[in-house]
C-alpha cells in the first residue's frame, strides 16, 4: 500500500513537472524558427531604436560582418544609411528571421549577406555532439530557449553584452590587435568547399524574400585568412552564378584593400579590427554607393542624428 | 556523457537504475559492472584494456600478498620482506602506467631544457599517448587496496567482481572521490533494492550539484578563460577578478560534480566519502586542505605522510638533528620530510606541469610555516592580549586564508609558471579598481550573468554556513507539507533549467578534475 502511494505521488510530481515544463516552453519559444534566440532578440530590440523607414542598406552575417562593416563611416563618406544585423555565429535561419523583423520597419534597397555563414549548418537545432540534449530540446523547447529569460528583463536593467552595438548601428568597435603571420591564404584551386546543410534552401528563401520586398541581394566575403579559402570562394561563386546573384570576394582583392595583417586584425586573421574595418568599409561603401546609386542624406535635416552619432562615436573615421 | 549532461542524469542513470532493479538480486552487481564498463568505453573506448588489466593485477597482487602472509614458516622477517616486495611490485607496475602515460612528455621536455642549459644539443620530440579516464583516481584506489592488504587491515578479496566494482564504479571513475575498498565494493556486490528515499535524496543531491556546476561555474568559465589567456594588457584589478572567478569556478564545479557523484552513489545505497566540507571556513591553510579534496588529502596522509614519517632514514635523520640542535628542532624533521613528500606528490598528481609542482611546494612552505609558528603565535597572542576568537581576529584569519588560496589557485590555473608570476606582478603593480568597474560587463559575462553568478554564490555560501552548523536544508524541506515541498523542488528544478549556462550561446565545459 505504502509503495503504491509512493508511486502515485511520484507520478503526480512528475506530471506536475511536465506541465510546468510545457508552460515555460510555450513562454520561452520564440515567434520565429531561430537558432540563436537571444542574439536575434537583442538585435530585434536594437533595430527598434532606429527611426522607421530610415535605412538604405542592411548587412547580415556572423561576427565577420559586424567586425568589418562600419555604417557610420559609410554615412560619413558616402551619405547613405546602413545597419549591421550580424549576430555571433549567425545561421541562415536567424538571418531570415532577422530579415523579416528588419523589413517590418524598414525598406532598404540593398541587402548584403556576408558569406562566412553559408558554411555553417543553417537549421534551428543544435548540430554539436550533444545529440541527447537535441532530442530532449525538441520535446521540451524550454531547454533550448531557456536563455531568453534575459530578454524578458526590462531594458533599463539589462544592457546588451556589447554596449556599442546599437550606438554604432551594429558595428563592433574593437581596436585590439593580434597579428596574422600566415602569409597568402587564397591558393587557387579547382576544389569546391561544401556548404552548410540547408544553406541552399535558406538562400532560396532569402532571395525570394528580398525580391518580394524589391531589394537587391549581394553576397560579400570580407578578408579573413582564418575563415576563408579558395575552395569556399569557388563554392559561393558557383551558387551565386546559379541564383543570379552578385558576389564580391574581398579576399581576392588584397591589392585594392591592402590589409596590414600585422596590425589590422583583432585575433590573428579571424576578424578585422577597427583599422581593418576602416579599409573594408571605405572600399565597400564606395562600391555599393556607385553600384546601387544609394542616396546621400548628409545635407538632410532628418538625418542630423546620424551626423551626431558620427561626431559622438569617438571613432577615427 | 559527463555527469552534468542530460545524457547522464536523465538517460544513462535512470536506465541503469531500472535494469538494476528488475534484475534478480544476485545478478545486480553484474548490471553495475556492465554500466561501469559501458560508461568507461564511451569516454575511452579501447583504453578500457588498461582498466581491465589494472583490475586483474590488483586482484592477483592482493591474493599473492595474502598467500605469502599465510605461508608463515616461522621467519616473520622474511615473510614481511617478501610481502613488501610484492607490494612494491604492485605499486610500481601501476605507477609506471600512470607515469608513462601522463608524465613522459613533461619529464622528457624538462630533461631537454636542462641539457640545453649545459649546451647539450638534444631535443625531446614528444610522444602522444591516449590516457584513459580516471587513471589518476583508480591508480590511487589500487595503491590503497594493496597497501591495506599488505598492512593486514584488509583481507584480500577473492571475488574478482568486487575488485572490479571497487575500481570502476561509474559515478566516481572520472573525478573520485578516492574511496576505500570497504566503502563501495561490498554494498555494490550485495545488490540491495533501490530504496525510494535513496532515489529521492540521491536525485535531490544531483540537482544541487547541477545548480553549482551549470548555473554558476559554467557561467563564470568564459570570464576565467578570457582573463587567464589574455592578461597581458589588463589591469591588476581585472586579473584579480579573474582569479577570484577561477576559485569560485573550481570549487563550485568540483564540489558540484561531487554532489552529482555522491547522489548517484546514494541511489544504489553506496555512501561515498565526502570530498568537501566548507573549505573557505577553515582557519588555516592546513585546515583548508582537510576540508578541500578531502579524500586525496586522507590518501596522502595514510599512504605517504605516515609511512615517510616512520621510515628508517627519516627517523635516523631526526636523531642526528636531535643530537645537534635539541628536541625543539628535531620534532619537526619527520613531519617536515613527510609533508614535503605529500606536497610534491600532490602537485605532480594534478598534472605534468611546473605550475602544479609550484602549487604543491607553495602549500608545503605555507603549512610548514604554520606548523613551526603555531606555538609562538599562540604565545604572542596571549602576551598581547589578542582574543583569537574575536570577530576582528576571525576576519583577519579569513582574509589571510583567502589571499593564500587566491595566490595558490592563480598558479594552479596559470598557463605557465612565467604567466603566473606575471599575473601576480600585474595584481600588485598595476591595480586600479576603477578599471574593473568600468570594464566588468566586457569580461564575457553580461550584467545579468553577473547577477545570476553572484546570487548563486550567495545561495551556496548560505547553505554551506548552515551545513557548518549542522542544519541540512534537504532534511528540513523533507519535513514540510507536500504542497510546500513540491513547490520548493519545482522551483529548484526550474532554477537550473532556466538559469543554467548550457545549450546554444554557451560553450560546453568539460569537468576540470576529469583532466587530472
Amino acid at each position: 500500500m505504502d509503495i503504491i502511494k509512493k508511486i502515485i505521488r511520484s507520478a503526480a510530481f512528475l506530471a506536475g513537472l511536465a506541465v510546468i515544463l510545457a508552460v515555460t516552453s510555450v513562454i520561452m519559444k520564440p515567434r520565429n524558427a531561430v537558432y540563436n534566440a537571444v542574439g536575434v532578440d537583442n538585435k530585434t530590440k536594437d533595430l527598434k531604436k532606429e527611426a522607421e523607414q530610415s535605412i538604405d542598406l542592411v548587412f547580415f552575417g556572423d561576427s565577420e560582418s559586424y567586425s568589418a562593416f562600419n555604417p557610420l563611416q559609410m554615412f560619413k563618406e558616402q551619405g547613405y544609411t546602413s545597419y549591421v544585423c550580424g549576430t555571433s555565429l549567425q545561421r541562415l535561419c536567424d538571418t531570415y528571421a532577422l530579415m523579416e523583423e528588419f523589413f517590418s520597419k524598414q525598406s532598404p534597397k540593398v541587402v548584403v549577406l556576408e558569406t562566412n555563414c553559408l558554411f555553417r549548418f543553417s537549421g534551428t537545432h543544435e548540430d554539436d555532439s550533444d545529440a541527447v540534449m537535441n532530442a530532449f530540446s525538441k520535446v521540451i523547447p524550454v531547454l533550448k530557449y531557456h536563455d531568453r529569460w534575459k530578454t524578458y528583463i526590462p531594458l533599463k536593467v539589462y544592457t546588451n553584452k556589447d554596449e556599442n552595438d546599437s550606438r554604432f548601428k551594429g558595428f563592433r568597435y574593437r581596436t585590439a590587435c593580434e597579428p596574422y603571420t600566415g602569409g597568402q591564404w587564397m591558393h587557387e584551386t579547382e576544389k569546391v568547399a561544401r556548404m552548410g546543410e540547408n544553406t541552399e534552401e535558406y538562400l532560396k528563401k532569402i532571395k525570394k524574400y528580398t525580391e518580394e520586398k524589391g531589394a537587391a541581394l549581394i553576397l560579400v566575403s570580407v578578408p579573413s585568412p582564418d575563415n576563408w579559402s579558395y575552395a569556399k570562394h569557388n563554392a559561393v561563386e558557383k551558387i551565386a552564378e546559379e541564383y543570379g546573384l552578385e558576389f564580391l570576394d574581398m579576399n581576392l582583392m588584397q591589392d585594392e584593400i591592402d590589409i596590414d595583417w600585422t596590425k589590422e586584425t583583432k585575433d590573428g586573421g579571424n576578424h578585422l579590427n577597427f583599422a581593418g574595418a576602416k579599409k573594408v568599409s571605405s572600399y565597400l561603401g564606395e562600391y555599393l554607393s556607385e553600384k546601387f546609386s544609394l542616396p546621400d542624406h548628409r545635407e538632410e535635416p532628418a538625418y542630423d542624428n546620424w551626423k551626431k552619432d558620427v561626431e559622438n562615436s569617438g571613432m577615427d573615421i | 556523457m559527463a555527469y552534468h549532461t542530460i545524457a547522464y542524469f536523465a538517460v544513462f542513470l535512470p536506465v541503469v537504475i531500472l535494469l538494476y532493479q528488475i534484475v534478480p538480486k544476485k545478478f545486480r552487481f553484474a548490471v553495475i559492472i556492465a554500466a561501469d564498463y559501458v560508461f568507461f568505453w564511451l569516454f575511452s573506448g579501447k583504453l578500457i584494456v588498461y582498466l581491465i588489466c589494472a583490475t586483474l593485477l590488483t586482484y592477483f597482487i592482493g591474493i599473492w600478498i595474502e598467500r605469502t602472509a599465510l605461508k608463515n614458516d616461522g621467519d616473520k622477517k622474511n615473510v614481511t620482506k617478501k610481502k613488501r616486495r610484492i607490494l612494491a611490485f604492485g605499486i610500481a607496475a601501476n605507477l609506471l602506467v600512470l607515469v608513462v602515460l601522463k608524465y613522459t612528455n613533461f619529464f622528457g621536455q624538462s630533461l631537454s631544457d636542462l641539457l640545453h642549459l649545459f649546451n647539450v644539443d638534444w631535443t625531446f620530440g614528444g610522444v602522444k599517448f591516449m590516457v584513459p579516464i580516471g587513471l589518476s583516481f583508480y591508480t590511487l584506489e589500487i595503491i590503497s587496496y594493496i597497501t591495506d592488504v599488505y598492512r593486514g587491515t584488509l583481507k584480500a578479496e577473492h571475488n574478482i567482481a568486487k575488485v572490479a566494482l571497487y575500481l570502476s564504479f561509474f559515478p566516481q571513475i572520472m573525478e573520485g572521490p578516492i574511496a576505500r575498498f570497504h566503502e563501495t565494493a561490498d554494498t555494490l556486490y550485495a545488490g540491495e533494492s533501490v530504496k525510494f528515499d535513496n532515489l529521492k535524496f540521491g536525485y535531490q543531491r544531483i540537482l544541487w550539484g547541477l545548480f553549482k556546476k551549470i548555473v554558476i561555474a559554467d557561467r563564470i568559465y568564459p570570464t576565467v578563460n578570457y582573463i587567464f589567456n589574455d592578461y597581458a594588457d589588463k589591469d591588476g584589478s581585472i586579473i584579480l577578478f579573474g582569479v577570484v572567478c577561477y576559485v569560485a569556478q573550481l570549487y563550485l564545479e568540483f564540489s558540484g560534480c561531487m554532489d552529482i557523484v555522491i547522489g548517484s552513489g546514494q541511489i544504489f545505497g553506496v555512501k561515498l566519502p565526502e570530498n568537501f566540507r566548507q573549505p573557505f571556513l577553515a582557519k588555516s591553510a592546513g585546515e583548508f586542505w582537510r576540508r578541500w579534496h578531502i579524500t586525496l588529502g586522507t590518501f596522502f596522509k595514510d599512504y605517504i605522510f605516515y609511512p615517510v614519517s616512520l621510515a628508517g632514514p627519516v627517523k635516523n635523520a631526526a636523531k642526528k638533528v636531535k643530537k645537534r640542535f635539541g628536541r625543539n628542532v628535531s620534532k619537526f624533521v619527520a613531519p617536515t620530510a613527510a609533508l614535503f613528500c605529500v606536497w610534491a606528490c600532490n602537485g605532480l598528481w594534478h598534472g605534468a606541469n611546473w605550475t602544479f609542482i609550484f602549487y604543491g611546494m607553495y602549500y608545503f612552505v605555507l603549512i610548514f610555516i604554520e606548523n613551526i609558528t603555531e606555538e609562538p603565535v599562540k604565545k604572542l597572542a596571549e602576551k598581547l592580549h589578542i582574543n583569537r576568537e574575536s570577530i576582528g581576529y576571525k576576519i583577519f584569519r579569513t582574509a589571510k586564508l583567502f589571499i593564500i588560496v587566491l595566490v595558490g589557485e592563480l598558479f594552479f590555473r596559470a598557463n605557465s609558471l612565467k604567466d603566473g608570476f606575471a599575473m601576480l606582478a600585474g595584481i600588485f603593480g598595476n591595480f586600479h579598481i576603477s578599471a574593473l568597474f568600468s570594464n566588468i560587463h566586457r569580461l564575457k559575462m553580461d550584467r545579468l550573468d553577473l547577477i545570476v553568478a553572484g546570487a548563486g554564490i550567495i545561495i551556496v555560501t548560505v547553505v554551506g554556513a548552515l551545513k557548518e552548523k549542522n542544519i541540512d536544508i534537504r532534511q528540513k524541506v523533507s519535513g514540510w507539507v507536500v504542497p510546500a515541498r513540491w513547490i520548493f523542488w519545482y522551483a529548484a528544478i526550474m532554477l537550473v533549467v532556466i538559469f543554467g549556462a548550457y545549450g546554444s550561446g554557451y560553450t560546453a565545459v568539460d569537468l576540470i578534475y576529469a583532466g587530472y
